[in-house]
């Protein structure tokens, strides 16, 4: 108890509000034979927290680990190092091998894909009665009339009808919205959603993420929402985090990332966004190549390579956090102490 | 261009045409009947032009490709309509005019261009198979004397020439898939969502590369995507498909700045903006269609918040309310100027 006592004092940003919390959070993955061991370097010292009503968007390419995190954050799997708080308490010391029942009802996910996530030999309501009966959240006649509830709390209406109903008969919206009906039966505090909109038709994503922000308001339920799509992350997201190659490099109330982007790598994603009241020409595209390998990569900032200020420090040493106003940190040499920003790309 | 007939938006007003498909349908046959995947659509492409073709899955925009190249198979059927190129109608060519057509007359990028590549094929046989399968006096050397340079076009080193795709990174193999398609140098390019699976970096480099090439080389594209916002940066025009049918069609700027299409206007509600106010966005109500039985009237009226009674038995036309904007919406038949803008 101490020494969860001891981390929680040095964990920043603690507050009554923070449910859940992450601190160093690491991950390799061995690859290469027993003669040759290698590791994939998923994810590096990693940390934020999960605020109770608010979204926290996770932005950045494929492969650069947002998945891991999500999964991380699930008890999916272990992590290599770090700590995971959930209200305050160290969930990977108190429950090491496998997460407890509470953990997994108030932690839930939405997965990608609406048509694997389904199983397509049940109907609609078994999926949601499932949950409530692991988690004994009802039970007897109850279980019907929480499942009826459920769904039409996301918009599956009329909920009779639709608990009878086989995946196949349903659209991909309407299957991401029994994903979230399921996730919700629990009376889940945090939901991580891992591109829950972008396998759907463009006309219907706006459905799934009014219904995510609606479902925060009236329940004041905290989102890691995971995307490649940094315009959604805006969207939804009180707050967006930039992750590349492993590390996220930059989080800041999301209004001020996209006005102030900080780290160069920020600035490329967001330069790189199709723009339709500028031509493609406009502004052109600063650094060039390729993600780096993630197999036991070379110390030093990830974006080294392809930066376009790299300076000799870059390729030594992979700066801490670092904060350049109120909510605004970022990893990056250029703030370092006694470093002048870097020019700001001219927002239309 | 008031004589033009409705249904026949084929005046380009850019003089010539080189693709122009008239009144095209293809039907599906499926287990619970006939679905016709295209109805009645029509359209013409400028040389040196890009014309987007934009719509949800499910919309007819891939069958329309794969109509062009003359590649639907049993259960798909064209039942209707002519695809004109240079003049020539691809419907009626035999076998061998086919593959002469085939990319040297029209190339085509698909969608899963990264798996479209052979995986125990190097690049340089890949490029050079291509060549000279169209050019039978061209010799291996000089085969792979064009297939490097072509790798320099689009951005990739000389030195991958002898790499394998799995070798290659999604960008690269996505490079090679369009040099390929570059090779015999076709007026026309087909481009299935050439950039979905890519991330937004390379996604911008690779449509960069396509525009300059495109300046360089004057070949049209025919561009297809569902992403909006992409399509209205590199088009001319766009026509937006909606069930089968196209429910608009104009110059990509025009499209942007004043949708009339109540489907269109949905669409241009339902992507988030980097900039500016936070706003709400409402998407559209419901769901496409299912095809087998699609809906009476205008196809979009179950969805369409301006729908009157009469809009659920009657078929709207494509008429052009503007000069070279045409629209297929009850709205504007009666008063051009009906126009009803979201906030």
């Amino acid at each position: 108890m101490i020494e969860t006592q001891k981390r929680r004092a040095d964990a920043p940003g603690l507050d009554g509000d923070a449910v859940l919390e992450v601190r160093h959070l690491t991950k390799r993955f061995p690859v290469g034979g027993t003669f040759n061991p290698k590791h994939v370097h998923a994810l590096n010292d990693v940390s934020f927290t999960i605020r109770r009503g608010k979204v926290i968007s996770l932005v950045g390419e494929s492969g650069s680990g947002k998945s891991t995190t999500a999964r991380l954050l699930a008890r999916l799997m272990p992590p290599s190092a770090g700590e995971i708080f959930f209200r305050g308490k160290n969930v990977l010391k108190t429950e090491p091998f496998r997460a407890s029942l509470s953990y997994r009802s108030h932690v839930q996910m939405i997965f990608q894909d609406p048509f694997g996530s389904l199983n397509p030999v049940q109907t609609i309501g078994k999926h949601i009665e499932r949950p409530l009966l692991i988690h004994k959240v009802a039970r007897g006649r109850d279980v019907q009339a929480r499942v009826h509830q459920l769904l039409s709390i996301v918009g599956l209406n009329p909920p009779e009808h639709m608990a009878t109903k086989y995946p196949h008969e349903l659209s991909g919206g309407q299957r991401q919205r029994v994903a979230v009906a399921r996730a919700l039966a629990v009376n889940p505090e945090i939901i991580l959603a891992d591109e829950p909109i972008s396998m759907l038709d463009v006309s219907i994503r706006m459905g799934i993420l009014n219904l995510m922000e609606n479902l925060k308001e009236v329940h004041g339920i905290g989102y890691l929402y995971i995307t490649h799509d940094i315009a959604s992350a805006r969207y939804i997201g009180d707050e967006t985090m930039v992750m590349y190659a492993g590390y996220i490099v930059e989080g800041a109330d999301s209004d001020e990332l996209m006005q102030h982007p900080a780290h160069p790598y920020t600035q490329l994603l967001l330069s790189a966004v199709p723009n339709p009241h500028a031509g493609l020409a406009t502004h052109a595209v600063e650094a060039r190549g390729e993600v780096p390998s993630l197999i036991d990569p070379p110390p030093g900032c990830p974006f080294a390579a392809r930066c376009p200020h790299v300076m000799d420090v870059c390729r030594k040493v992979m700066p801490d956090p670092e904060n350049i106003t109120t909510n605004h940190w970022v990893r990056c040499h250029l703030f370092g102490p006694g470093k002048a920003p870097v020019d700001q790309p001219q927002q239309t | 261009m008031s004589d033009v007939p409705t249904k026949e938006p084929a005046g380009n007003n850019y003089g010539s045409t080189l693709l122009d498909i008239r009144d095209l349908y293809v039907e599906y046959e499926t287990a619970r009947g006939p679905v016709r995947a295209v109805d009645g659509v029509s359209f013409s492409i400028a040389p040196g032009e890009v014309f987007g073709l934009a719509g949800e899955s499910g919309s007819g925009k891939s069958t329309i490709a794969h109509a062009i190249m003359r590649l639907l198979h049993p259960p798909a059927i064209i039942t209707g309509g002519n695809i004109f190129f240079n003049g020539q109608d691809v419907l009626e060519m035999n076998q061998a005019q086919l593959e002469a057509f085939r990319w040297s007359g029209v190339s085509m990028v698909f969608q899963s261009a990264m798996n479209s590549l052979n995986p125990v094929m190097k690049i340089s046989d890949q490029i050079s198979d291509v060549l000279m399968r169209h050019d039978k006096k061209m010799g291996k050397r000089a085969a792979r004397e064009r297939a490097s340079e072509l790798l320099d076009v689009v951005g990739i080193d000389r030195l991958r020439l002898d790499s394998y795709p799995h070798e290659l990174s999604g960008g690269m193999r996505q490079r090679a898939v369009i040099a390929i398609a570059l090779a015999l140098k076709p007026p026309l390019m087909i481009m299935d969502e050439p950039t979905t699976a890519l991330d937004v970096v390379v996604q911008k480099e690779i449509m960069q590369q396509i525009e300059h090439l495109k300046d360089k080389m004057g070949f049209s594209i025919l561009f297809i995507t569902h992403d909006l916002s992409l399509m209205v940066e590199f088009s001319t025009r766009i026509a937006i498909m909606y069930a089968g049918e196209i429910v608009e069609l104009a110059p990509a700027r025009m499209l942007f700045d004043d949708p009339l299409h109540p489907y269109t206007q949905g669409l241009m509600n339902s992507f988030p903006s980097l900039t500016g106010p936070r706003r709400k966005l409402t998407g559209i109500p419901g769901a496409p269609p299912d095809m087998v039985s699609p809906p009476s009237g205008c196809r979009f009226h179950p969805r369409c918040d301006r729908c009157q009674p009469m809009h659920t038995r009657v078929v709207p036309q494509l008429v052009e309310v503007k000069p070279e904007h045409w629209v297929a919406c009850h709205l504007y038949e009666a008063d051009p100027d009906a126009r009803w803008r979201p906030r």
